[in-house]
């Protein structure tokens, strides 16, 4: 009786154990409240939007967002109209969120187009309210002395492309502006262990963001044969969305993040050193981020407004989608987008 | 008999018809969108479609061919390691402390290390396959092995029986039953596992066919996906108890 009491407490101290230790952490993603408390100075109660984009703690994607948080713009301008924030990073980025925004998880997400337009195309009821970067590069790395020296060079080799990514749309720019054909490529899909694949030799080439192609040639393992730095028109977007039913209930959100967008924009011009550092992974390092946003000292790329460029993009990502498979019918573009908020903030 | 026999196989059905009912009502009467569970004539639309362009047979195929070789060494390794670990006490000590902490290693945190080993080509989705299989297959042999009554051994001893007649003529057919219930539990694991070794640079077999569609929030293909992966396992797990039956027909006798 004696033992058979014991063995009860033992499994129900570990079912606790599990249960707190369960509980206290998400699957693949760790929240982070911007406030220790959930009054604002005057006393009132502050409500709470769930913010998402893709990343980790250390290194939270959210480019222009990202100095607006950690100078605290974010805080100051949602507590303003009466909220406060709650953050998430996603380590599986685009399709978590997507997931999150389908269960009503997730208030604003900052991330990429192809997977906003895929959850937009797949009736998930969302829309851009404004940019958090719109020249997101892209680049392709290959082994020194690889004797692969343009994308061309490409034809009869391994390239790592994570299919359904922004990878996969920068791809297919070089695939219509280089010529090459697709059919003599072998593409390698993979995405989080891509680093492992491409420095073992396992591939021949690597379709990047632009700062891990940096990184890797400052390392001295690869050289750059092409990135949208050069050409502007092939690098992706990074939006700032929402859910339309929670973006109409609490309208003042988006303009507030806006806002703060748009103070993050003026404070990097004045001050470029903090939005390094501000979006520097520490595992990549400080220099790297320095270098791979160097590309335009007015950071222009910050520019939080959805203008005629944005919307072409968007228009070719809608194609892309289509033309590949990924949807089955037309996106519609003007739908998707919704501008009222910048005007508010005009 | 027959009515007993018709009175199980409903039992069965009871729950897949509940979920079933629980399925149509959520997606027909309910706000529920299409993107987070979609209605079952959309499935069903999606089968279809899949079959008749082909690409659900051509995934299947490549995913069941990279099962059956990885469960074929697993097999081969596991009543190997198995037997000689359940054989031999020095072996026991030498070899079970690191299985059993090997063991406890989820699979899905090999898959950098094999990338770095194996690569990205068949062999490291197979590897994986063949790492998932191998410890219920090696253990349960191992169990078998060690539950052999003593007394046997003894006796085999006295005959001065060879180490492989001993294996053959005493361990096995006592083992045997463990034997089989490893293999059918490592070939479930197998069917479990190819889904994570076609996340590795794959661009075809069922699992890789899910992961995409995952991506691109088509959640209908998952549905079929997940649905055949559920079929294909319960045909799998049938065939293999009905060979085992036919292995051991003591078994069969000994539960009546």
């Amino acid at each position: 009786m004696k033992s058979y009491r014991k063995i009860v407490s033992l499994l129900l101290t570990g079912a606790l154990f599990v249960g707190a230790v369960g509980c206290g952490t998400g699957a693949s993603a760790n929240t982070n409240s911007s406030a220790k408390t959930d009054s604002s100075s005057e006393g009132k109660e502050l409500k709470t939007v769930r913010i998402g984009s893709p990343g980790n703690d250390d290194y939270p994607l959210l480019e222009s967002l990202k100095l607006a948080l950690d100078k605290g713009f974010l805080e100051e301008e949602l507590n303003a109209v009466g909220y406060t924030f709650e953050y998430t990073p996603f380590q599986e980025a685009g399709p978590a969120i997507n997931e999150a925004y389908a269960s009503k998880a997730l208030d604003v997400a900052i991330y990429g187009e192809l997977p906003a337009l895929t959850a937009f195309s797949n009736g998930v009821d969302t829309r851009v309210f404004g940019i958090a970067d719109n020249q997101m590069n892209a680049g392709v790395i290959v082994a020194p002395n690889s004797g692969i020296n343009t994308p061309k060079d490409l034809e009869g080799k391994k390239v790592i492309v994570g299919i359904g990514t922004n990878y996969h749309e920068y791809w297919q720019h070089l695939i219509e502006d280089e010529g090459i054909d697709p059919n003599k490529v072998e593409i390698v899909n993979v995405v989080s262990d891509a680093a492992s694949v491409f420095t073992t030799g396992e591939a021949d080439a690597w379709i990047t963001l632009y700062y891990n192609d940096i990184y890797y040639q400052n390392q001295g393992v690869a050289v750059d044969i092409a990135n949208s730095v050069d050409n502007p028109d092939h690098a992706g977007l990074w939006l700032a969305t929402g859910r339309q039913e929670y973006l109409a209930e609490n309208p003042d959100v988006p303009v507030a993040i806006l806002k703060a967008m748009k103070r993050s924009q003026e404070y990097t011009v004045e001050h470029p050193d903090e939005f390094f550092e501000a979006i520097a992974s520490p595992t990549l390092g400080l220099d790297v981020f320095k270098e791979a946003y160097s590309f335009d000292d007015t950071f222009s790329f910050l520019n939080y407004d959805i203008d005629s460029k944005v919307i072409e993009k968007l228009e070719y990502t809608a194609g892309f989608l289509k033309s590949n498979g990924f949807v089955s019918g037309d996106i519609d573009i003007n739908a998707f987008i919704d501008r009222s908020y910048i005007e508010k903030l005009n | 008999m027959k009515t007993k026999k018709i009175g199980i196989i409903v039992l069965g059905l009871i729950l897949p018809a509940a979920i079933l009912l629980l399925w149509y009502y959520s997606t027909n009467f309910t706000s529920t969108p299409e993107s987070i569970l979609p209605r079952i004539s959309t499935v069903g639309r999606k089968f279809r479609e899949m079959i008749q362009t082909g690409q659900l047979q051509e995934d299947l195929g490549i995913s069941l061919g990279r099962v059956l070789k990885g469960f074929v060494l697993a097999a081969l390794f596991g009543i190997l390691v198995g037997s000689i670990v359940g054989m031999s006490e020095t072996a026991k000590r030498i070899c079970l402390p690191t299985i059993t902490a090997i063991r406890q290693i989820p699979i899905i945190a090999w898959v950098p290390l094999i990338i770095l080993w194996c690569g990205i080509g068949e062999a490291s989705k197979v590897v994986i396959i063949v790492m998932a299989a191998f410890f219920p297959i090696m253990v349960n042999t191992m169990s078998g092995m060690i539950e052999t009554p003593k007394g046997y051994v003894e006796v085999a001893k006295l005959y001065k029986l060879s180490r492989l007649k001993t294996f053959t003529k005493v361990y096995l057919p006592h083992a045997l039953p463990n034997i089989l219930v490893g293999l059918k539990l490592g070939l479930g694991v197998s069917w479990m596992a190819v889904v994570a070794a076609e996340l590795i640079a794959s661009l075809s077999g069922i699992g890789y066919r899910m992961s995409n569609a995952r991506s691109l929030m088509q959640s209908d293909t998952v549905i079929v996906c997940m649905l055949v992966i559920g079929v294909v396992g319960i045909i799998m797990d049938k065939l293999i108890s009905i060979v085992f039956s036919l292995l051991t027909p003591w078994q069969k006798s000994n539960n009546k």
